[in-house]
């Protein structure tokens, strides 16, 4: 893959929910390095795209390209991380330990069969490291509090050492004090750890002094730029009619 | 005696096994469901005077496929593709064995088992179907771990999911015909749940609840076993029934201790 090319790249995506259309002529290009934020009314798709990059669901019209790579024949697994919407409701009954859990993030990067060995407990450690939470490994998780099952998740998104982050609205239902330990978490995977991050964000006012760009979605893509750009756009703030919390300078 | 148990133990470590995934993935009554339209199976052997093993293990894995597909694309629920699929199989079974006139002790043995009258050649086709199964539950044993645990995300780290369901069914319509001759066709959920259940009570890591259902589910059967020769008992009863009395031991020991 040539370095210059975006890591993920999105031509005219179309896709519909039965005869709800969800999403309309989307390109997007995600850079390495980058991260952004994908902001957007409910039901505006954000999601959605997420899934279509992922692979999770297949576009109606439209092509999706990650690592260079047609999606629908992607094969480099390994270099995704994904942190799911439904993050902070994990099953309190499920009997796996912190060490199970992350080492599912492992497999992808496993031929048939998939096993999981004593060489794969240095990756487990590292990125319960990286989460400060090397000290509950062998606790259940559904023992663990929201944030610190957050945490877990995210570890094993990370265990794989992806280039490439995608997380859907990780603080649903965390407090304050953890928001912020969390993105300054995801700053240092970002800035330190070079990974590309997507962040999908209800607010942008909290995420803005760790971002470097915004997708503004509305079924279109309204907006996608810096966070200046993003200010001194004339359509955002008519577009978010007061549905997010709007912070134009930066900490 | 010793054919059963042998065979016994091992179709409940399959069952214990298997029963964890169809917990957790709030699947515990597709065993049910499967048992049904095996009987539909069962009779068809009679009724073709084939080996019942044989036509109830076809039937079974089609209907699995079909409740599948019936829930993927005809958007039909899957508790209601099983109540389906359930009633087409014991209807059909009733009339298939209407006209074998099969309704006798053979057909009970199925409904209710009879694991002391297994025969060599079933012994046999347990050992090979028991061994496929935990072969095949072993070199798939992460993922379907993380296809239980979380699919979306499973599914977006490039793991077939749709052919794992696929096969965790497909896997449980092999284990109720299995299981069909120990406890039997009505009673063979209870082998596929109780074992895993009573683990889920203690166990805190997937490993540890592996190792408790297998224990739970093989002593269920060994002392079933000897409780039904001793006392001249059914044994599918007794087996049932110490599983259960597990079940409970296991549910107080986690109330006591405050166990999440």
């Amino acid at each position: 893959m040539n370095s210059k090319q975006p890591l993920v790249s999105v031509q005219k995506l179309n896709f519909r929910y039965g005869s709800i259309t969800v999403l309309l002529e989307i390109n997007l290009e995600i850079i390495k390095g980058d991260f952004l934020a994908v902001i957007g009314p409910n039901g505006s798709g954000k999601t959605t795209l997420i899934k279509l990059i992922l692979g999770t669901l297949r576009p109606n019209k439209g092509r999706i390209k990650v690592f260079g790579q047609d999606i629908k024949h992607f094969t480099g697994w390994s270099k995704l991380g994904y942190v799911p919407q439904k993050a902070s409701h994990v099953d309190p009954l499920f009997p796996a330990s912190v060490k199970e859990v992350v080492a599912m993030g492992l497999l992808s990067s496993k031929k048939f069969p998939r096993f999981i060995g004593k060489s794969d407990e240095k990756d487990i450690d590292r990125a319960l490291d990286l989460v400060a939470m090397k000290q509950f490994k062998t606790k259940r998780i559904g023992e663990l509090s929201g944030g610190q099952q957050q945490r877990i998740l995210i570890a094993r998104a990370i265990a794989n050492k992806p280039s490439l982050l995608f997380l859907d609205e990780p603080t649903t239902g965390v407090d304050a004090n953890t928001q912020s330990y969390f993105y300054d978490m995801l700053d240092n995977l970002n800035r330190i750890q070079k990974i590309t991050i997507i962040l999908i964000t209800h607010d942008i006012g909290v995420v803005n002094k760790y971002i470097t760009k915004i997708a503004c979605l509305n079924q279109k893509l309204v907006f996608h730029g810096n966070h200046e750009e993003f200010c001194r756009s004339s359509v955002v703030e008519d577009f978010l009619r007061g549905e997010q919390h709007l912070i134009c300078h930066r900490h | 005696m010793q054919r059963a148990l042998w065979s016994g133990l091992l179709i409940s470590v399959a069952c214990a096994i298997l029963g964890i995934f169809l917990i957790l993935r709030r699947d515990a009554m597709i065993g049910h469901g499967l048992a049904h339209m095996t009987f539909g199976g069962v009779a068809l052997g009679l009724f073709l005077n084939v080996l019942p093993v044989v036509t109830s293990l076809a039937v079974a894995i089609f209907s699995a496929l079909g409740i599948l597909k019936l829930r993927e694309k005809a958007g039909v629920y899957e508790d209601t593709a099983i109540a389906i699929f359930s009633s087409i199989g014991m209807a059909a079974g009733i009339i298939l064995a209407s006209l074998a006139g099969s309704f006798n002790v053979h057909l009970m043995s199925y409904l209710f088992g009879n694991i002391l009258a297994i025969s060599s050649l079933e012994l046999w086709i347990s050992v090979v179907l028991t061994t496929s199964l935990l072969i095949t539950i072993t070199l798939f044993y992460r993922e379907l771990m993380f296809v239980t645990f979380d699919p979306e995300s499973a599914k977006a780290s490039g793991i077939k999911t749709d052919r794992l369901e696929g096969l965790l069914l497909v896997l449980t319509a092999v284990t109720v015909v299995l299981g069909m001759k120990i406890v039997g066709l009505l009673l063979v959920t209870a082998l596929l749940v109780i074992p895993s259940a009573a683990a889920l009570q203690v166990a805190k890591s997937f490993g540890q609840t592996l190792l408790f259902s297998i224990l739970v589910a093989a002593l269920s059967v060994f002392l079933g076993l000897i409780t039904a020769f001793y006392l001249d008992l059914p044994a599918s009863g007794s087996i049932i029934l110490l599983s259960s009395l597990f079940f409970l031991g296991f549910f107080i020991v986690r109330i006591i201790k405050g166990v999440s």
